[in-house]
């Protein structure tokens, strides 16, 4: 009898237990990480500096009162400057949020609801982070204008476009530094230039440039620049919004609350995380020439064993103007997910929206005008500060015979061998 | 109640680390930098973590060749060099004791 009701017990469906144990690892091996652009691990030299303040250095840096109080605030000060440093700007520009998300929201929102009804219109591009499309979805809702620009086929802006489409009733354009999925790079100095010339803010989301590449935010005219913390080997939870002051950005807060960050973003400020953004950014200003001339080597070998050793391959975006250490690759007649499958020693990210439920190829991949059979196949492999070459060698060792197997069992790549013309086939079945 | 006297073993750790001080008071040997070097990456071999312990034994080796390839260097770069060396060896040595206490799966490469 007792046995029974033991074997009753484990098998419970309304166990919790059963439901939120994540401590079991689904596969024995840890799979090495290439997926840099969804996040990145913390730099153990950010936790070191963060862990005093989550320890002993535990007060509440708007407490002007005492000691507590002093030295959590010093701390945030000191991240703030080192943030600043890094896009040569002043550090009473900067406002520390939760993240790129929040920042992007602020920035958007704020700018045209405080512009509102002067200025109604808004430009962005088709590439955007969803954070930027959704603002601007909800700013259309509300009764403003906004314009998708499309963009070429290797993922850049056309500055004629953007020429065409800004109207006397243009309050914002925001476009993205480096794109999240292909790793392409705009052309932020002219688009500044441009912005500036026609008294139109110019907000950009640098989530994945910020620390990466170089940035001055006076040379390129930003007036408004996202930032991310995770992305930068710094905590999650924690991003910066640059507001310019000269020329004055007047934005409406979202949020409201005690007045802290300039009225831009009231609440307590998370010191711990904060201080960890300003120590990641310290970092990245000193070894960001280090880290891509690595990165580019690491780069530059993948693409060339995997374009040596596979047929069909296609890099989507710019060859030379991106980020190098975000590689997206389409393999024809090699289905994305099942390569995934393959890959299981490896953490990528695929091309389609195939996580969120929906089976639509991705809407960036779409706007480059990446075919469908390509964009279901394509693979983002994302190298960052701690990628090694022998990590490298394993992973296209594995990926050339993944996609060779894949492309023996597939019968259109035989179809394709035999040289049939797909265009010309009829699919449908009346 | 007997009291143990301190004999050679009880400090015998201390006997690798008594040159690695913070010495603004004479000049930083060459010896003493490969000293510190030799430490920095026998700690950075320490790490649990695949990934910070490659990075960081590549990186402290390319810091110290670099610095040392440099034949127009003060005094003042050298001392400002070994402090900020320093530093970084006592954070990886308590980073690499963090990792310890949170051990991970390994690699199917490391197995």
């Amino acid at each position: 009898m007792l046995s029974i009701s033991k074997i009753a017990i484990k098998k419970s469906p309304l166990s919790l237990s059963s439901y939120f144990s994540n401590t079991k690892p689904r596969y024995k091996f840890r799979s090495h990480y290439f997926d840099f652009q969804a996040t990145s691990p913390t730099d153990p030299r950010v936790l070191d500096k963060m862990l005093p303040y989550m320890i002993t250095k535990q007060g509440n840096a708007h407490s002007k009162t005492h000691m507590h109080g002093w030295e959590a605030e010093g701390g945030v000060e000191e991240a703030r400057a080192h943030v600043s440093d890094l896009i040569h700007a002043d550090p009473k520009e900067i406002i520390f949020t939760s993240g790129a998300t929040e920042s992007n929201n602020i920035a958007i929102k704020g700018v045209m609801n405080f512009l509102n009804p002067m200025k109604k219109h808004v430009i962005t591009s088709q590439i955007e982070h969803k954070c930027v499309l959704e603002s601007c979805k909800l700013l259309e809702s509300k009764g403003f204008d906004v314009t998708y620009l499309p963009v070429q086929r290797n993922g850049i802006i056309d500055i004629g476009e953007l020429k065409k489409a800004i109207r006397p009733d243009t309050g914002l354009v925001s476009i993205m530094g480096v794109n999240n999925e292909i790793g392409v790079l705009q052309p932020l100095k002219e688009i500044g230039n441009l912005c500036r010339s026609n008294k139109i803010k110019f907000h950009t989301d640098c989530a994945q440039m910020f620390g990466k590449l170089p940035i001055d935010v006076n040379d390129m005219k930003i007036d408004l620049m996202s930032i991310s913390g995770h992305k930068i080997y710094g905590p999650k939870g924690v991003g910066a919004l640059y507001v310019r002051r000269r020329p004055r950005v007047r934005l409406l807060a979202l949020q409201s609350g005690g007045g802290q960050e300039r009225g831009i973003r009231s609440g307590t400020l998370p010191s711990p995380i904060i201080v960890g953004l300003g120590e990641a950014a310290r970092i990245a200003k000193s070894e960001m020439e280090r880290d891509n001339r690595r990165i580019k080597k690491l780069a530059d070998k993948l693409i060339s064993q995997v374009m040596e050793k596979i047929p069909l391959v296609q890099l989507n975006g710019d060859k030379e103007k991106r980020y190098h250490g975000c590689v997206n690759l389409s393999f024809a007649f090699a289905e994305g997910e099942s390569l995934l499958m393959n890959l299981k020693d490896f953490a990528l990210s695929s091309g389609s929206a195939c996580t969120s439920a929906s089976l639509e190829p991705s809407y960036v991949l779409r706007a480059l005008g990446v075919p469908d059979e390509y964009a279901h196949s394509s693979l983002r492999i994302g190298l960052g500060r701690f990628t090694t070459e022998k990590e490298i060698d394993f992973f296209v060792e594995t990926l050339v015979t993944s996609v060779e197997r894949l492309r023996e069992m597939s019968p259109l790549y035989d179809m394709y061998l035999e040289g049939v013309d797909f265009t010309k086939i009829n699919w449908s079945h009346d | 109640m007997s009291l143990t006297l301190p004999t050679q073993k009880t400090f015998s750790f201390l006997q690798n680390t008594t040159t690695l001080f913070k010495n603004h008071f004479s000049t930083i040997t060459t010896k003493q930098l490969e000293e510190l070097k030799k430490k920095t990456a026998e700690e950075a071999s320490k790490f649990t973590n695949y990934n910070f312990r490659e990075y960081f034994k590549e990186r402290t080796n390319d810091m110290f060749d670099e610095f040392l390839n440099n034949d127009e260097k003060s005094e003042e770069q050298v001392t400002q060099f070994y402090d900020d060396r320093l530093s970084e060896y006592e954070m990886i040595k308590r980073q690499a004791l963090i990792g310890k206490l949170y051990p991970e799966q390994k690699f199917v490469t490391e197995n």
